[in-house]
């Protein structure tokens, strides 16, 4: 199944977190963990990988990792450019401030003279940067943001989930054909004589008709086993109970069981080669 | 992915070009199988990952290095690159050198933490394979961790410290740091690992049966 476009999750909260770093008193959020850049991996995270789960698709670690990397590369470039453009029209009121800060460290008691060197180092870089400060900090906001973001993205992954969602149709297995078990007799019948259709209780129906699950695979009188990691384990009925719940009864299918009970369902109980 | 196959009576074939030239290895031959093209995308990957994730710590690290050289232009770049993403306070920053880091104790145990953890993600390939079907209350649980200790710093249940700070951080950093490989590996490898609930996921061992 074709993925979803990742334009549309990633540049609403890349542009929107993006502008709400640069802005100068809004962007203080960053000096809390990096705040932003993690709501904006998160979200682009969460909107991509629910668009997956909505097409009935199963979405992966890298999915959320990739809708945070390209989030982050539109935040980064969008901050870069707003707090360059914050810098021009406000530059003169910015360095007041920044030197403001600065009288107001060198006037406190416990201020120390570490700290006040490297404060008035960053200070003074900042103040007056030039063409190749400017890229610097592009290629820093880029690779930050992007990075953060996709740390975002990742975690978000890992901890929504992934699975299929339960409005999406259900993913149909390769070499399904269709079919799968007849429907019941309306009142009554007897089910597995011949039939093919699993008994009450979701079983498998035990003469003609059907192929017996593999050993181990499925319980009698069971519902075949969900996925499971290990291989060997009900390899062959790994499409777990989703897939395999399908409706009885449904109107594109036969409502009687064929005479003679000799191939009634041409793909549901016979998946296993 | 390719792995060198056995063949009975003829030794071992290393690669599909040699399987497709009829050559094969040799019972005594002492030169190594060449690594499958699969396997060394995945290397490259882990390297790629581990490298970004160790940069910021680097950056972070070369501040008060730069300062202890004498290189003021490099330190205040180090300083000024992160100056849009942590407060930089000298007071809530680990000290190296007699200088602060580039970066607050919290910022450092977080790059600290991914760099670590993608170390160790790169390094065991089961901690890897574990992370594309993590446990979530696991990481809900390291996520609080972090978010709950300025939460007791505040209300005066913890004393407000830097390595406090440091090790609030650094374990849910690290888990990420291990989600990130997992999922650069993912990405350009193309050989997803299947997880438990992955029941439609093309790739499945399943999905061939």
């Amino acid at each position: 199944m074709q993925r979803p476009d990742l334009l549309r999750p990633t540049l609403i909260p890349g542009l929107l977190f993006g502008l709400v770093s640069a802005i100068p008193i809004l962007g203080a959020g960053n000096c809390c963990c990096c705040l932003y850049l993690w709501a904006c991996g998160w979200m682009a995270a969460f909107l991509h990988i629910r668009e997956i789960r909505r097409r009935g698709s199963t979405a992966l670690i890298s999915d959320g990792a990739m809708a945070g990397l390209v989030a982050g590369l539109f935040a980064g470039f969008t901050a870069w450019v707003v707090s360059t453009l914050v810098d021009v029209l406000m530059g003169d009121q910015r360095r007041e401030m920044l030197e403001q800060v600065l009288d107001q460290m060198r006037s406190s008691a416990n201020a120390s003279p570490e700290g006040m060197r490297v404060m008035e180092q960053v200070i003074a870089w900042l103040m007056d940067p030039g063409i190749g400060t400017r890229i610097f900090l592009l290629l820093v906001a880029l690779f930050l943001f992007a990075l953060i973001s996709t740390l975002a993205g990742t975690l978000t992954a890992a901890l929504m989930s992934r699975g299929p969602s339960p409005t999406a149709p259900p993913p149909a297995p390769p070499g399904w054909v269709g079919g799968g078990w007849p429907a019941p007799p309306p009142t009554g019948g007897t089910p597995t004589e011949g039939g093919g259709y699993p008994p009450a209780g979701g079983g498998f129906p035990q003469g003609g008709g059907s192929t017996p699950p593999p050993p181990g695979g499925v319980p009698p009188g069971g519902s075949p086993p969900p996925y499971s990691s290990s291989p060997g384990a009900g390899s062959e009925w790994g499409y777990g109970t989703e897939a395999m719940d399908l409706p009885l009864g449904s109107e594109d299918e036969p409502t009687q069981p064929p005479p003679g009970g000799g191939e009634p369902d041409k793909g549901g109980g016979s998946q296993s080669n | 992915m390719i792995r060198p196959r056995f063949e009975r009576g003829r030794g071992m074939a290393t690669s599909a070009e040699e399987q497709e030239r009829g050559e094969v290895m040799r019972a005594g031959d002492r030169r190594a199988p060449p690594v499958p093209p699969g396997r060394r995308r995945g290397r490259l990957a882990r390297a790629l990952a581990v490298a970004v994730t160790a940069v910021p710590l680097a950056v972070a690290l070369a501040a008060p290095a730069a300062g202890a050289l004498g290189w003021p232009e490099a330190e205040a770049a180090c300083r000024g690159g992160f100056r849009l993403f942590c407060h930089q306070k000298v007071e809530r920053s680990l000290l190296l050198w007699g200088a602060p880091l580039a970066v607050c104790a919290r910022c450092f145990g977080a790059w600290s933490g991914v760099a670590a953890g993608g170390l160790a993600a790169a390094l065991f390939r089961s901690l890897e394979r574990r992370c594309h079907d993590p446990r979530r209350s696991f990481l809900l649980g390291l996520v609080i961790l972090a978010a709950a200790q300025p939460v007791a710093t505040f209300a005066g249940l913890l004393p407000d410290a830097s390595w406090l700070r440091f090790a609030s951080a650094f374990p849910a950093a690290a888990a990420c740091g291990a989600l990130f490989v997992a999922a650069v590996v993912e990405l350009l490898e193309r050989r997803p690992v299947p997880c438990a609930d992955d029941v439609s996921f093309p790739g499945a061992p399943n999905a061939e049966a």
